[in-house]
């Protein structure tokens, strides 16, 4: 209980800090999205976490487990609930094919990369674990945060045929992201002789029932409860029993949770409460989860350096070359710019939630640096993705 | 309502299968608790919901979700039939924290300074007549009985005005969680309402002073100590004053947060209560009076208070429900039984002793026909406090405390149960459900965000 008052106290201190920061001193420009979209809290964690201050104890972090369980869960649920059909449907084909084309054009490029970076680094790596670690990153590369261009939209007159695009690439372009990790976790997971993990097929089909059950009997309750109150307690109390089924089960909890977005999203496609009630609580819950995935970071300088600087130039590459190569191909209706990809370079937390999924199934060294790197390039990636992304909804169509 | 009864009743099932077919595990006890966590969630406010139908509190239906689904309800039979681990429990005790401090922070909300001044005299007779009345009632019930309880044959007179001296104090107190929850389910509003909440924090003052006196004065008389420590004066002034004091300190600070920065005020009043009410358990101080002068400093010294209880009653009912399930989830069913002759007693007299005590107060206050009838159904709760004093008995006195500690245990499980059921049922005829007041001399206040 000791250590949680720490965290308390950090969390008080880091939200207070933040504020008074953004209030009384001149934030330069690209620091701005630092701020604004709460990653100053994973800075603030690691700052304050075992790895420098250690203000933050190990024990903490293993006391708020749940939370990152839950976290990981609501992440998942808020991407699934995006996914209404009867959205998606009205959607051109041709965007559809842009949308996971530049995904997988990331997804490769990245996943070539480390394929031969990881054993030069590391030296030999078991295929198994190689496999995994190269997915993960590859699958964390490719999606693309939504919550900057949002906030850009409000902010910025983030508005045109590429910032439209580039909205609905945002939406959709974790899918793939998730179905990949989803598929290391259930076929790439050697058991241990205390689990007793069936082959990958019936795991996969038993993460996809408990989803698709999950997403159910979220409608059910939700369509009776009276008031908001008792929707926000149904939510948090369906997610926590899925990720405490996840947990005991071991099976990835955000392939689960988007799973169970997705069904619920459709078998109430009317009822936007649930998703003004998710946005609306997720930042109480999102800045603990930054702190402590803050305080898990284990920051090895050089490794970091040479990994986390070709993650993310990598990937640019891939994002701005995959962007404008399926636009020339593809030739969408929107017309966007070639320059589209410059749009997507933002990531979000759900690239933290798949690193960490991974990092729980797969506990290892490695796994460590695959979370560092990710949360590194999602930091640095904060800092210019707003001015890129403005500068590619201005670029010459 | 069969809907949700089937979702609990399917969720029972599969994890009860899951436990029972062992097909899977898991890794540390942390992570069984996310599943306790939800499982709490949904199944105790179903059962919440389900009780309120038969007019009873959800609260009650809380309580008993904890009582069933517990470490010591059918979980003893196998245990895969155990839901809620002890385990499981130790790790959501953060959850608890926060709970008592979110509602400690909504009791200082709900008290505005005219409507508690209006009442002044009202609630410290209402306080402290009944708490005499329950002292001297359970003290000589206490010392009838004790010769026919398995202790009472060890000890001497003195020993036994000693013991009798424990209950006495034990029964002055009560549980302001149950009683504000309940305030809360019900909206309730209006001079009883205001009263009760009052009186329960006066009386909780009152607990303070007067266990830590009897403590000292039970040590000569059962252990023959006679070290008497002037210190405990001090200590005592401190976590009374300390608390007030502090507490007022903070409601400032917040009140300042929340008219320069106000950002994020959920967090930020969650991890208040939290940190208050750990802090204040390190340095003798009573996080229940911090966080309520909190709470009453942002209500009536600022323009926050609206805000305020916004943001605490975005997550009061998850809180709640899970506050009141995981103390249903402590009562050890099996031991009530052995000890039920002397715990109804117990219950009985306390009982009589409230209702007299507070008929007395309401008369010489001259109170309204409502508060004199039903006022008394406020003050019969007793949990959290009460189970912490009865665990420090069992600490102090190790040769006597465990059988009284059970004793006591065993008297909260009763009152816990009782007592919201009971107060509910006072709110209701007094009229001051949801809000309505037929008192007419306090208008329901508008109040921002509502319940």
């Amino acid at each position: 209980m000791k250590s949680l008052v720490g965290l308390a106290i950090i969390a008080l201190l880091a939200v207070f800090g933040s504020r008074l920061l953004e209030r009384h001193w001149h934030i330069p420009g690209p620091l701005k999205s630092v701020f604004g979209g709460g990653l100053i809290y994973l800075v603030a964690g690691y700052v304050l976490g075992p790895s420098m201050l250690g203000y933050v104890t190990g024990e903490v972090t293993v006391h708020l487990s749940p939370v990152v369980t839950i976290g990981l869960f609501w992440i998942a649920f808020l991407f699934g609930i995006n996914l209404k059909w009867r959205d998606l449907r009205r959607l051109h084909n041709t965007l559809f094919l842009f949308v996971f084309g530049q995904a997988f054009a990331v997804v490769a490029v990245v996943g070539v990369a480390f394929w031969f970076l990881l054993p030069s680094v590391f030296g030999e790596i078991p295929l198994r674990e190689l496999t995994a670690a190269v997915l993960t990153l590859a699958a964390c590369a490719s999606g693309t945060g939504q919550a900057t261009l949002f906030r850009l939209k409000m902010n910025r007159n983030f508005r045109g045929p590429t910032a439209q695009t580039a909205s609905v690439a945002a939406t959709l372009d974790d899918l793939p992201a998730i179905i990949v990790t989803g598929l290391v976790t259930f076929f790439l997971h050697e058991a241990t002789p205390a689990e007793t993990h069936p082959p990958g097929f019936a795991w996969l089909g038993l993460a996809v029932s408990i989803g698709g059950l999950g997403g159910w009997v979220v409608e059910l309750l939700l369509r009776r409860a009276d008031n908001d109150q008792a929707r926000l307690l149904l939510i948090l109390g369906c997610m926590s029993v899925g990720g405490g089924i996840c947990a005991y089960l071991s099976i990835a909890p955000v392939f689960v949770g988007a799973i169970m977005g997705v069904v619920y999203v459709n078998l109430s496609p009317r009822d936007d409460r649930v998703f003004e009630i998710v946005t609306r609580s997720e930042s109480t819950l999102y800045v603990v989860f930054l702190i402590l995935v803050g305080t898990i970071v284990k920051l090895q300088l050089e490794q970091l350096a040479i990994l986390g600087a070709v993650f993310v130039g990598v990937r640019i590459l891939g994002k701005v070359g995959g962007g404008a190569l399926f636009q020339h191909w593809l030739r969408l209706p929107q017309n966007p710019s070639p320059a589209v990809g410059l749009a997507l370079i933002a990531q979000g937390g759900l690239a933290i939630a798949l690193a960490i999924q991974y990092a729980r199934v797969f506990p290892s060294a490695l796994a460590d640096t695959v979370v560092t790197v990710v949360i590194a390039s999602v930091v640095v990636n904060a800092v210019y993705a707003e001015p890129l992304a403005l500068r590619a909804a201005r670029a010459k169509r | 309502m069969r809907v949700h009864l089937l979702v609990a009743a399917s969720l029972v099932t599969m994890i009860w299968l899951l436990k029972f077919l062992q097909i899977g595990q898991f890794s540390t006890v942390v992570d069984e608790a996310a599943l306790a966590f939800g499982f709490i969630l949904l199944v105790a406010f179903i059962v919440g919901k389900a009780v309120k139908r038969v007019g009873l509190p959800g609260l009650t239906g809380y309580l008993f979700t904890g009582m069933i689904f517990g470490p010591y309800g059918i979980g003893v039979l196998h245990p895969s039939l155990q839901f809620v681990t002890a385990g499981a429990l130790e790790e959501l005790k953060v959850f608890q924290s926060i709970a008592l401090g979110l509602i400690a922070f909504s009791a200082g909300g709900e008290m505005r300074l005219e409507s508690v001044k209006k009442r002044l005299r009202g609630i410290l007779y209402v306080a402290s007549v009944p708490s005499l009345f329950e002292f001297l009632w359970v003290f000589a019930a206490t010392w009838f009985a004790s010769p026919y309880v398995d202790f009472g044959h060890e000890l001497t007179t003195a020993g036994r005005v000693g013991v009798a001296l424990i209950f006495g104090v034990i029964a002055i107190s009560v549980s302001p969680a149950a009683t504000i929850a309940i305030v809360l389910e019900y909206r309730a509003k209006g001079p009883m309402t205001t009263m009760v909440l009052g009186s329960v924090v006066v009386k909780d003052v009152l607990v303070i002073i007067g266990f830590s006196i009897t403590l000292v004065a039970s040590k000569i008389l059962i252990l023959g100590n006679t070290d008497w420590d002037i210190t405990i004066v001090g200590i005592v002034a401190w976590e009374v004053f300390g608390s007030l004091g502090l507490g007022l300190l903070l409601g400032y600070i917040l009140a300042q947060y929340m008219r320069y920065v106000g950002r994020e005020m959920p967090l930020i009043v969650l991890a208040l209560s939290f940190l208050a009410v750990e802090l204040a358990r390190d340095f003798h101080l009573s996080g229940l009076l911090l966080l309520l002068s909190a709470g009453f400093y942002v209500e009536n010294y600022s323009e926050e208070g609206d805000r305020l209880v916004q943001a605490i009653d975005r997550y009061s009912l998850p809180v709640l429900v899970l506050f009141f399930t995981m103390s249903g989830a402590k009562v050890h069913l099996t031991d009530l039984l052995p000890v039920l002759p002397f715990v109804l007693l117990y219950v009985g007299v306390r009982v009589f002793a409230v209702w007299a005590g507070v008929l007395v107060a309401n008369n010489m206050a001259g109170s309204s026909t409502h508060i004199k009838k039903y006022a008394w159904t406020g003050l019969i709760s007793q949990a959290g406090v009460t189970l912490g004093l009865a665990a420090l008995l069992s600490r102090e006195f190790p040769e006597i405390g465990g059988t009284v500690s059970t004793m006591i245990v065993a008297a909260v499980a009763v009152n816990e149960i009782v007592g919201p059921i009971l107060f509910r049922e006072g709110l209701k005829r007094a009229g001051e459900v949801d809000g309505t007041d037929t008192d007419g001399d306090e208008a329901p206040a508008a109040h921002g965000g509502g319940h």
